[in-house]
């Protein structure tokens, strides 16, 4: 009794470390792969706790190996696009212009209940009042209200009342995307000629967004000028 | 980055705690097969079969189960004390079985360090 007790003080504490060490993301909402990991962490913990013929060693060794498996899939996504998309999936864009790409729901297998209940719940309740949706890897919806919809603000008031979708990210840390370029319809060397005014290069950019004017915004990475 | 650090020096404890488990594993069945042919050794001779079993259980109870219960299964281990508990009766008795439990109990401990080697088979 004392050693299911004494395992299960021990692990709680192990168990709170490991997701300290995973960081303030798991959180909140989780990716897949902190979603995989955290049921597997739960899991093992229990088992360690109840069964005392197991040696502890067995249950700590596998939540430490998964959690400092999760920091470095962490560090591999932060320094590279393709594994971030590779382990959480990229957003998509369900509605863009305020016409929902019903190919994309299907690929989802997002139903139009399902879509309706996420505007619902961010307040939205008329999908023609919506500019340009986003499903995030997290599962969650993201949405852009139609200029004539939005609350007025100072910065709304001023802005002429023609329907635009947000800004996309066109280079993210230094890598260039160019689907994102292309779907604005902006020519690559217009953003290079445009980086190269303001001194820079693609390498040296952490992020830049751009409409569907061809407006940039740009912030260098730290350390190079702007 | 700091998380990063955490997590290698985690990953290498877990590495040279493994290892260091197989090697203590293999230095305690080393000596057990050692205690085990002194008991055997003893039997065949007709003579301090008592003393030898009797050290043979004083290092399983004091050395090697306190040893490797927090890497190996009590099960493994409670198989093992269960043969070397038949084995005064046995030799008392002068039961014909008496050496084919001391092999038992050196495959008990062969599994034992088998199953602390990360093979093919056992991963899959």
């Amino acid at each position: 009794m004392l050693t299911v007790f004494i395992r299960g003080i021990f692990l709680y504490f192990l168990v709170i470390f490991a997701v300290r060490l995973m960081g303030k993301r798991q959180l909140g909402e989780l990716a897949p792969s902190e979603l995989v990991i955290t049921i597997l962490i739960s899991n093992i913990a229990t088992l360690a706790m109840e069964d005392v013929s197991v040696p502890l060693f067995t249950g700590i060794i596998p939540i430490l190996t998964l959690v400092c498996l999760d920091v470095f899939a962490s560090y591999a996504s932060l320094k590279s696009r393709r594994i971030r998309h590779i382990l959480s999936g990229k957003p998509k864009v369900i509605i863009s212009g305020g016409v929902i790409d019903q190919k994309q729901l299907r690929a989802l297998r997002y139903t139009v209940d399902d879509l309706m209940s996420a505007l619902r719940t961010q307040g939205i309740f008329d999908v023609t009042e919506v500019q340009y949706a986003v499903v995030e890897t997290t599962g969650a919806v993201s949405a852009l209200l139609k200029a004539d919809c939005l609350p007025l603000t100072p910065k709304t008031a001023a802005s002429p009342d023609t329907p635009s979708d947000p800004p996309q990210t066109v280079i993210s840390d230094g890598d260039f995307i160019k689907t994102a370029a292309e779907q604005l319809g902006i020519a690559e060397e217009d953003i290079l000629k445009e980086l190269k005014r303001r001194h820079l290069e693609a390498g040296g950019v952490f992020l830049c967004t751009a409409d569907s004017s061809g407006k940039l915004k740009i912030i260098a990475k730290k350390g190079d000028k702007k | 980055m700091k998380r990063l650090i955490v997590s290698l020096s985690i990953i290498a404890i877990i590495l040279v705690v493994g290892i260091f488990a197989i090697m203590t594993v293999s230095n305690k069945n080393d000596r057990l097969y050692g205690k085990i042919e002194a008991v055997i050794e003893a039997y065949e001779a007709g003579s301090g079969v008592s003393e030898r079993i009797g050290e043979l259980e004083r290092f399983f109870e004091g050395e090697y189960a306190r040893r490797l219960c927090s890497v190996v299964s009590d099960r493994y281990l409670g198989e093992m004390s269960a043969i070397i508990s038949k084995l005064r009766p046995m030799s008392e008795s002068g039961c014909d079985e008496f050496t084919a439990e001391c092999a038992a109990l050196k495959e008990a401990a062969r599994k034992i360090y088998l199953s602390e080697l990360p093979g093919l088979e056992r991963i899959l």
